[in-house]
């Protein structure tokens, strides 16, 4: 059990290409963090530097109190996970999760324990004697965990790990991994392009963009607190809407007023920021997300809530709601309503803006105004 | 060395103790136990004929290495049986070694024909058997564990180091898929990064130099084209022999027509990492947006830039080809 501590983080490839720019962050004992973003943003790049497979061109990289940047990759206490969950065909289940222990040379009844209560955990106990043969999609993987588990690391590391499993397994894995972590009490760090798997497995999640990372938060901050338009975008699904506004004075009081001429309020404190840092006659990006959203013929909001039309270009309907696609302002956009709502495409639908739940962003920089 | 295991298995089925065969580059144990067998070669030369730290410990007199066979004892013992027991792993390893000599001449290409044949009647006809070569599994301080490892993965018929490298002849009915298990349990196991080729299908051994010959190949390829992936299978790479067998006239001319002085202005990780995922998304519109996390617009506006500059527009199956063999060929010289 430990924790990590990144320090300026930095990786050049050779032919000069920056993997990841300048990483900071300390990471506790047991807790799950995530590394997500687009491909090629540097992730993987960052587990094999934690792992040691990989140089680190700059930075110190701490496991527990000690400096690992030059220590092997066998004594790092780490333990990895991959896609492929590979067993040893002739070996049962408790040989398999023996074998990497009789390969350090663990004493047998020590090994015999480990196996045991990794096998508890992992709630296997009844397979400990079949061959990965006689073994579903589902038991495998979880045996192949449990290989990890064994060695009992102060660091499981996985890249991906799901990414081959098709979506029925994928989602009872998801679960199983987040089970795996409150049970073990370990620090985990797990890789992995998708947002969703990102939103539900993490304590915190580290979001990244070419080398960069954007955001380091618990999942429902980075969610309701986007730092920028890019993690607004990123995270969430459906995506945030963005539209286009300008910062004028309503009634002396700073107002978002749209293309379509909306007229939208925001919180005192954003008001106060607004004001204070110039932003007055100012373009801004307006977010709002899809349940922000309310179709004023199911659910009226206040006066103070203002609204903007369109027509229901198409209607999703995913069985307790129903998205609609409509354009506002020039730009598509999308609201989460009930599935009782009843507007389909060719409709005209009124939407209100949750106000107070709306963000805004700095045009140039696209940091968000808080 | 490994005919021998089924040997070993039989044995301590019917002893019921311990057995470790040793000798300067490698060990079987069986079973792979608690009191783990751990005595090394050297310690094992200076106590032949004794019983050494719950081991009898015996020599073999008539094979060309020389090989410690370790059977768990009280005492030191010289039965008729011992002596018995000897003898056929004595005929076994002599065997092997006689096995071993023989590919290491054949894949050295140090050989005549006799010595193929002499192989043949060694092994008879393989079944389902496939050649492998590992590169970078070979580290000095974890040999018994690799060899343990890759044992323990497949059905080997011959484990053999050699070069740096380990070559092995595996029995298997997915060899592809077995081969990246192995790499998995090299690196989760052991934590070595390596590269494994698969050569092709193994029916008779008189094809050994040409399969052998085909796993240097797609290790360097793999070199040659930054191939990424730890498993080779040289069945399917034929896009980059093609790629390695063109003249250097046309080569050169490929890249010239691609590779515009345009396009190498314009071409940044961004870039480059948008045509890689396109090729691995099989040129999917919507699953490259999904994994660069852009918006689909974004995308095609990346590739009319390319198509604008290159003239190759990459949804154009004609255009795409020419252009993934180009970018095959001149990726590295481009970005490094
Ligand atoms: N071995 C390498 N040599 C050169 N560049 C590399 C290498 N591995 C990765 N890169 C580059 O580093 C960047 C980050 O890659 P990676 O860490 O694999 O991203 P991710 O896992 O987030 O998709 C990419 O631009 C990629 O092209
Ligand atoms: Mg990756």
């Amino acid at each position: 059990m430990a924790n990590l501590s990144l320090r300026g983080i930095k990786k050049v490839y050779p032919g000069n290409v920056t993997a990841v720019r300048d990483f900071n962050m300390e990471i506790a004992d047991k807790e799950f963090i995530v590394l997500v973003g687009p491909s090629g943003c540097g992730k993987t790049t960052t587990l094999r530097m934690i792992a040691g497979l990989e140089d680190i061109t700059d930075g110190e990289l701490f496991i527990g109190d000690k400096l690992v940047n030059d220590v092997p990759p066998k004594d790092r206490d780490i333990a990895m996970v991959f896609q492929n969950y590979a067993l040893y065909p002739h070996m049962s289940v408790y040989e398999n999760m023996a074998f990497g222990l009789k390969l350090k040379k663990v004493p047998k009844a020590e090994i015999d324990e480990r196996v045991k209560n990794a096998a508890k955990i992992l709630e296997i106990e009844h397979l400990l004697s079949r061959k990965p043969k006689a073994l579903s999609g589902g038991q495998r993987q979880r045996v192949a965990l449990g290989r990890a588990i064994v060695r009992e690391p102060k660091v499981f590391l996985m890249d991906e790990p799901l990414s081959n499993l098709d979506a029925k397994l994928r989602v009872q894995m998801r679960t199983e991994i987040s089970k795996l972590h409150q049970r073990l009490q370990t620090t985990f760090v797990y890789v992995t392009h998708d947002q969703t798997e990102a939103m539900t497995m993490g304590t915190r999640i580290v979001i990244m963009k070419d080398g960069d990372i954007q955001q380091i938060d618990s999942p429902q901050n980075a969610y309701e607190n986007p730092a920028n338009l890019f993690v607004a975008g990123f995270i969430g699904s459906p995506q945030m809407n963005i539209l286009k506004g300008t910062v004028v004075e309503n009634g002396g009081k700073p107002a978002v007023k749209l293309t379509d001429g909306t007229m939208i309020n925001v919180t005192a404190k954003k008001e106060a920021t607004l004001k204070s840092n110039g932003y007055v006659g100012k373009e801004v990006y307006v977010g709002i997300r899809p349940e922000n959203f309310v179709d004023v013929d199911t659910e009226s909001l206040g006066s103070e809530f203002s609204t903007a039309t369109g027509k229901v270009e198409v209607a999703e309907l995913m069985g307790s709601e129903t998205y609609l696609y409509l354009t506002i302002c020039d730009k598509q956009v999308v609201a989460r309503v009930d599935s009782h709502n009843k507007k389909r495409a060719g409709d005209s639908v009124t939407l209100q803006f949750k106000w107070d739940k709306v963000h805004l962003f700095d045009v140039a920089t696209e940091n968000a105004i808080v | 060395m490994t005919s021998i295991k089924d040997l070993l298995i039989k044995t301590v089925s019917i002893l019921k103790r311990n057995i470790a065969v040793v000798s300067k580059n490698d060990r079987i144990t069986y079973p792979l136990e608690e009191e783990h067998f751990n005595l090394d070669f050297e310690e094992l030369k200076e106590n032949v004929n004794t019983n050494y730290k719950g081991y009898s410990i015996y020599s073999l007199d008539n094979t060309d290495n020389v090989y410690y066979i370790c059977i768990q004892a009280k005492e030191y013992e010289d039965s008729d049986l011992i002596k018995l027991l000897l003898l056929s792993f004595e005929s076994m390893l002599k065997k092997a070694d006689f096995n071993e000599d023989y590919i290491k001449k054949i894949i050295s290409g140090n050989y005549e024909q006799s010595d193929i044949l002499k192989l043949q009647q060694s092994y008879g006809n393989l079944i389902n058997s496939y050649l492998l070569l590992i590169e970078n599994a070979a580290s000095k301080d974890s040999i018994n564990e690799v060899h343990e490892i890759i044992r323990n993965t497949f059905n080997t018929i011959l484990i053999l180091d050699y070069a740096d490298r380990i070559l092995v002849i595996a029995e298997d009915e997915n060899i592809i898929r077995s081969a990246e298990d192995l790499a998995e349990n090299l690196l989760t196991e052991l934590y070595l990064e390596c590269a494994v080729a698969v050569g092709g299908k193994l029916d008779n051994i008189a094809q050994l130099p040409q399969i052998y010959d085909n796993c240097l190949n797609a290790l360097y390829l793999k070199r040659k084209y930054d191939i990424a992936g730890r498993v080779l299978h040289y069945d399917n790479m034929y896009n980059y022999r093609i790629a390695f067998s063109l003249s250097e006239e046309l080569k050169s001319s490929i890249i010239q027509k691609v590779f515009t002085p345009k396009f190498k202005e314009a071409l940044n990780s961004e870039m480059e990492t948008t045509i890689e995922e396109f090729f691995k998304c099989n040129l999917n519109l919507t699953d490259t947006a999904n994994r660069l996390y852009v918006h689909r617009n974004t995308l095609l506006y990346r590739i009319e830039k390319i198509y604008k500059y290159t003239g190759f527009d990459l949804r154009k199956f004609e255009d795409c080809w020419l252009f993934k063999l180009a970018w095959v060929i001149g990726k590295q010289d481009l970005l490094r």
